[in-house]
């Protein structure tokens, strides 16, 4: 009996079913970062470092080299010295999507890989639409999908059919330590948000370091199906995991649901914590939240605008 | 008791519990995304084998604790009690001396002849009740009535004396009695220190012992003895406290009716105190001891001898020396005493008027005289035949009565002891085994006694026992009756018989009976599963 699980490998809707209204309220909505970025091209969000926008930065001595259209020239008459005009540089940002399509994220009511398909295509829309680059990287025991950097708004289609497509293959165990594979080999920085159940006992505090220690601003979110959230099955049971079939032979009793919600709090607790001494953004979401007859937009993008990861 | 012990089979059934938790249990398969939280949850790890450890369960100890429940109860244990019998009722009530304490109000006589008179209103329609006044001879009062007036009127007209209670003759005479065993009760009203507390063998009725009474305050006279010797009159007296604290009584002693001494004593607690005079006038006839003190026992505070009598008796003593038995019969003052060597007995020669005591010799014939044999040598003499000496070690029954009233021979402790043939006119008073020790009677037409073995070798002759029965010997010898011999102490040696245990506190115990009814125990252990199984239900839900 596997209750509450998924099709193994069910292909899911690269459109997400998404309408033309919701579409419209996430056009007014940008990817927030809680420190200036430094992209690859010049964008619409503000760097660190200097460049040739409007806006005033700073002013500092001529250097032999620089740019004389820089030259403010109303100091050089009244100080008789050269100093350079310093602008902000706006630069486009690059948005990494973790996704998580290990076994487990096929199971729940409604599945946790839709759930996580259909937040990460809202925020690849959201980044996109502002001229974001949104770069999709799968993952379960290794990183095994990695889909090309797109940006504009006519990457839309392209990047949602690979949400889908990641999301729909479904293999092997969640291991953090894949993405320090990953970050040891990729070091550019961004924005990176990861989905997963994290029902894992792998090292995921080291996986998330490794994404943050490569530059990237990391945010998290976990996935759970409502039946992780609350069990409802009682009796006598062997449970089987998933991912790597090991048998839990539990006698589920209200005492014994009583210490898996404490359990569950407890992880997430941990979760939590560890996201906020890092800087972390941190929501977790239930699969009810985001797909099926639950769906609450309102409530999605709430919980996405107080985990700081739009605004 | 347990009323079906087979059940106790059932706690077989522990067996397959156990199993069952030794067992594992197969589960249905259910895949979950991860185990991870369930793991933490459960918190074991359970390998995939058809067994497992047992392990500490709470379940498996409540189950247990059901099935013994059960099991328990189905065995159906029983408690004994007492069948509480409405049928006829035999009452004995104590009228010994120690009934007369008044540490239950008015006495312990009055308070046993209310509850008779209690029991006496309880009588059921057809029912009858009978009445035992027990003395040292047991006597039937009332038998078999069911006359309310008459009943009252029997047992008011028990009285308290000054001697022992017979318990085993009184309860032979109850067992006569009862018509219906299975519906008689026999009530026993007697005093705490009584030492009742069994019944002498087995009762086939409802026997019911009240002990009324506890640790009574009693410091009482225990003796006293007066003699005339060297032209002077001598008296000792001693006393007993046969209470728990220490008294301290005055002992006011009247010469022919005159106070001549007062003795202030301290007695401790279950002692002894000895008073003496030595100088009282020669002529004294009549000598009184009064004990000045208030206590629970009024009856053994006063005391009297009397030092009129004049006539002493002849005793021929055949011996080659016995200091103890001449010591014993010359501190008679009743007693002409006359020693004569055995080669100067003449055997043809007749001593009217004396009472002849040989010891350590047999003579050829009996005298024309009342005789007293005293260590026999083998060998015979008229009916009476003596063997060999055979080792003994200690009196094995004495009677309680008679020659042997107020003797205590328990303490007596024997070597050897002449195997004898005797005629039945000669009553064992004491024995060993099937040999006789003691015993009197008549042989021909004359007054015999016999003590077969040597005191000498016992210490016997060092008791307080020793001079008695050799006094009470010579009165019966010298004509009095078995029965009446203590009627004569008082003339020389008095004795108030005391309590004789002290075994206190105000108890009413309902004893003894070998038919019980057994009552089912069994709901119990019934309700006690119930309550666990009820826990379990509870716990198995909170958890």
């Amino acid at each position: 009996v596997n209750a509450g699980a998924a099709d193994d490998g069910a292909l899911i809707d690269p459109s997400f079913g998404f309408d033309d209204a919701f579409l419209r309220r996430l056009e007014q909505l940008a990817l927030r970062s809680r420190r200036p970025v430094v992209g690859p091209r010049a964008g619409p969000r503000r760097s660190p470092q200097h460049g040739s926008s409007v806006e005033f930065a700073d002013f500092r001595q001529y250097l032999p080299g620089d740019d004389f259209r820089r030259i403010d020239w109303n100091a050089y008459a009244r100080l008789d010295r050269l100093f350079l005009h310093l602008f902000s540089a706006e630069q486009m940002t690059s948005l990494t999507l973790f996704l998580d399509h290990s076994r487990s994220m096929g199971f729940g009511e409604p599945p946790k890989a839709l759930a996580s398909g259909r937040l990460a295509a809202i925020l690849a829309y959201i980044a996109l639409h502002r001229y974001d680059r949104v770069k999709v990287v799968g993952w379960a025991r290794a990183v095994d999908c990695e889909l090309p950097v797109r940006g504009g708004k006519g990457a839309i289609a392209s990047t949602w059919k690979g949400i889908a497509d990641v999301m729909s293959a479904r293999d092997g165990n969640t291991d953090f330590d894949a993405l320090r594979d990953y970050c040891r080999r990729r070091r550019d920085p961004g924005l990176v948000i990861v989905l997963s159940d994290f029902l894992t006992d792998s090292n995921w505090q080291g996986g998330l370091h490794a994404l943050q220690a490569s530059g990237k601003e990391v945010s998290v979110v976990q996935v759970l199906a409502p039946d992780e959230l609350q069990p409802e099955m009682r009796g006598d049971w062997a449970l089987v995991d998933a991912e790597n079939g090991a048998r839990v032979e539990v006698t589920v009793s209200p005492g014994l649901l009583r210490r898996y919600a404490e359990e569950l709090a407890s992880h997430t607790a941990a979760l939590r914590d560890y996201c906020g001494q890092q800087g972390m953004g941190f929501v977790q979401i239930s699969s009810a939240a985001i797909c099926g007859d639950r769906w609450i937009e309102d409530g999605v993008l709430t919980l996405l605008r107080e985990a700081g990861m739009v605004g | 008791m347990i009323l079906s012990p087979l059940s106790f089979l059932l706690a077989l059934f522990a067996i397959p519990i156990i199993l069952l938790y030794i067992l594992r249990l197969r589960r249905q398969d259910r895949v979950v995304s991860s185990t991870f939280l369930w793991r933490r949850a459960n918190g074991e790890l359970q390998a995939n084998a058809p067994w497992q450890r047992l392990r500490p369960s709470a379940f498996l100890v409540l189950q247990l604790l059901i099935l013994s429940a059960l099991v328990l109860a189905l065995a159906r244990p029983a408690s004994m009690q007492a069948r509480v019998v409405s049928g006829d009722v035999i009452v004995i009530v104590d009228e010994s001396f120690a009934m007369q304490a008044r540490d239950v109000p008015p006495s312990r006589f009055g308070a046993a002849l209310e509850q008779a008179h209690v029991l006496a209103g309880e009588l059921g329609p057809g029912t009858v009740m009978s009445v035992i006044g027990m003395g040292p001879q047991p006597h039937l009062v009332l038998a078999e009535s069911n006359a309310r007036q008459a009943i009252d009127s029997a047992i008011d007209g028990l009285s308290v004396g000054t001697s022992l209670p017979n318990f085993p003759a009184a309860f032979s005479l109850a067992s006569s009695l009862a018509r219906d065993v299975g519906a008689t009760r026999v009530v026993v009203l007697t005093s705490h220190d009584s030492g009742i507390t069994r019944p002498p063998g087995p009762a086939q009725f409802l026997l019911e012992i009240v002990r009324l009474g506890g640790w009574a305050r009693d410091v009482g006279i225990v003796a006293f003895t007066a003699s005339r010797a060297g032209g002077k009159t001598e008296a000792v007296l001693r006393v007993h406290n046969f209470g728990d604290r220490l008294v301290r009584p005055d002992v006011d002693l009247f010469v022919d009716g005159l106070l001549a001494d007062v003795r202030p004593l301290t007695v401790a607690a279950g002692k002894d105190t000895n008073v003496s005079w030595s100088t009282l006038p020669v002529s004294a006839r009549r000598l009184q001891a009064h004990l000045t003190v208030k206590d629970d026992m009024p009856a053994d505070k006063s005391v009297e001898a009397d030092m009129g009598r004049s006539v002493r008796r002849p005793v021929v003593l055949v011996t080659s020396g016995d200091y103890f038995l001449q010591t014993a019969l010359s501190l008679d003052p009743a007693v002409e005493l006359h020693v004569l060597p055995p080669a100067s007995y003449l055997s043809g020669r007749g001593y009217p008027g004396a009472v002849v005591v040989f010891d350590g010799i047999l003579p050829d014939a009996f005298p024309n005289s009342p005789t007293f044999l005293i260590d026999p040598p083998t060998g015979h003499v008229g009916p009476l035949r003596f063997g060999a000496a055979r080792f003994a070690s200690g009196i094995t029954s004495a009677a309680t009565g008679g020659l042997l009233r107020y003797v205590d021979l328990s303490d007596v402790r024997l070597t050897r002891v002449r195997a004898s043939l005797l005629p039945d006119s000669l009553s064992p008073l004491a024995v060993t085994g099937p040999l006789t020790l003691i015993a009197a009677g008549e042989v021909g037409g004359t007054r015999t006694a016999l003590i077969s073995f040597d005191p000498r070798r016992s210490n016997w002759p060092l008791l307080f026992s020793y001079p008695i029965v050799i006094h009470n010997l010579l009165e019966f010898l010298a004509g009095a009756s078995p029965d009446h011999v203590s009627a004569a102490i008082p003339r020389r040696l008095s004795f108030v018989a005391g309590p004789q245990q002290q075994q206190f506190g105000h108890t009413r115990t309902s004893t003894v009976r070998t038919e019980h009814q057994p009552v089912d125990l069994a709901w119990i252990f019934g309700l006690a599963a119930l309550l666990i199984v009820t826990f379990e239900w509870w716990y198995a839900l909170r958890r």
